[in-house]
């Protein structure tokens, strides 16, 4: 997002003196910070509070309304928030009072009357435990991202379908109401992979994922389920709703045929559909079973299709319920 | 006159008194301390003139409630203020008020405040004569 180092970064300088205070603002400008400036320690607290806060802070140790140290130890209260590098600045040299000070949570001290170059060299070092803070964060987020997401198509993996489904689940037994599973399985595909090698099946697994994607909610979940099965998850949806879903998805697979290094293929996917509701809670387990068998029958009955599961004694005509929806894409 | 060292602290606690004769503010002394900086200098100057006359008045009034605490943070702020312009006598001044402040004992106090507020005078008078130059 910032390109390069445009945006500076931003420092704290607490401090009641206006003298010492205009001074460390000067020199931390005439090196590239942004400066912000507090007169006691509330205020300071204030500022380091924000969810916006400077990163590094100069905190004198004696201004009125709340001593450095104390400043220190409540925002090093805060667990789970960026980290920020506190330098304290101080008189007081006697070596329980420095102790005193580190152990408040600052991250070093300086000596007053400071040295200008010191100063800067002990705030260089705050930079450098921020900047190896940032690439930590950023790993952990990448790390976290392919955790939870296909790797190849970069939908829900399994794992946190099955989390979603468990929610929705559960969501449903407290609240009432009923959702929807589709569980889709991309018709030929071992086809596809013997003719157009793995490149080419992962492509269309890319693609079918993409167009999956593209015609559920904001809210509903897209899944890779296994190697060429996926799982959605509909939330607040009934027989109709869910059906006029996976007839969309089924329309928009075979709509357009994909472009390969090879050549166009057509694909086409078979689509079982299951209900949860107050006339038929199912467990997790059945539900999944459910859809299954909706899917092999879709699979049986010729692919490129949806299948609704049959659930209790409705009498409910499969092919009257899907024939009307083939028909409104 | 400091040599840059700024790590060791300059002040051993001793009972300085200003030299009668000596400038009250060294113009080097604070060139230094902003490493050549003029405007700043003369910025932190007028920042420091405008509150000096404050800082005096609430330590008065520190020391008539006896209010040792106080007393003690505004000569804390006070020496570290003097400090960065270069004002050696005044920070001195007010590094011994400190001390006495933080014993609790504030007899000696009152003398102690007396030699500070004549030599932030002596200070202040120079500081103003340095800006009317400054004007012309």
């Amino acid at each position: 997002m910032s390109a390069g180092n445009t945006s500076k970064t931003r420092i704290l300088i607490a401090e009641d003196d206006p003298v010492s205070r205009r001074m460390l603002q000067a020199f931390l400008m005439k090196w590239g910070f942004e400066v912000v400036a507090a007169a006691n320690g509330l205020e300071a607290l204030r500022i380091l509070e924000e969810s916006d806060a400077p990163p590094l802070a100069i905190l004198d140790w004696m201004m009125p309304g709340m001593e450095g140290p104390e400043v220190c130890r409540r925002i090093r209260q805060h667990i789970g928030r960026t980290y920020i590098y506190v330098l304290l600045l101080t008189a007081r040299t006697q070596k329980d009072d420095l102790l005193k000070g580190l152990e408040s949570g600052a991250d070093d001290y300086l000596t007053k009357p400071f040295d200008a170059q010191e100063l800067r060299a002990r705030v260089n070092v705050g930079l450098r435990i921020l900047d190896l803070q940032h690439s930590l964060i950023e790993t952990r987020e990448e790390l976290r991202f392919r955790a939870t997401h296909d790797a190849l198509t970069g939908i829900a993996n399994r794992g946190v379908i099955l989390e979603e489904l468990n929610r929705e689940h559960s969501r449903r037994s407290r609240e009432g109401g009923s959702f929807g599973i589709i569980m889709v399985d991309l018709d030929h595909f071992k086809q596809v992979n013997d003719t157009c090698g793995h490149h080419g099946g992962d492509a269309v697994l890319k693609e079918a994922s993409r167009r999956m994607t593209e015609c559920v909610r904001a809210y509903d979940t897209v899944g890779r389920y296994g190697g060429e099965e996926f799982l959605i998850v509909v939330p607040a949806s009934d027989e109709i709703g869910t059906l006029g879903l996976a007839e969309r998805i089924r329309s928009e697979m075979e709509a357009q045929p994909v472009a390969l290094d090879t050549g166009e293929i057509r694909i086409t996917g078979s689509l079982g559909v299951a209900i949860c509701s107050d006339e038929h809670p199912q467990d997790l387990q059945v539900l999944l079973k459910l859809a299954d068998e909706a899917l092999y029958r879709a699979k049986e009955r010729g692919r490129n299709r949806v299948e609704l599961a049959v659930q209790g004694l409705s009498g409910l005509s499969l092919d009257t319920v899907t024939a009307p929806l083939k028909s409104v894409s | 006159m400091r040599e840059g060292d700024g790590v060791t602290n300059r002040f051993q606690g001793s009972e300085l008194t200003a030299e009668r004769g000596a400038p009250a503010w060294d113009m080097a002394a604070a060139l230094e301390l902003v490493e050549g900086d003029r405007e700043l200098v003369e910025e932190l100057a007028n920042l420091f003139a405008e509150e000096c006359p404050n800082a005096l008045a609430e330590m008065r009034g520190a020391l008539e409630g006896n209010d040792a605490a106080l007393l003690e943070r505004l000569a804390h702020t006070m020496k570290g203020s003097s400090a960065n312009i270069g004002a050696t006598g005044t920070s001195q001044l007010a590094l011994v008020l400190e001390s006495q402040a933080r014993s609790g004992k504030l007899d000696g106090a009152r003398e102690q405040f007396a030699l500070l507020e004549a030599e932030a005078g002596r200070l202040l008078a120079e500081l103003r004569a340095l800006s009317s130059r400054a004007a012309t």
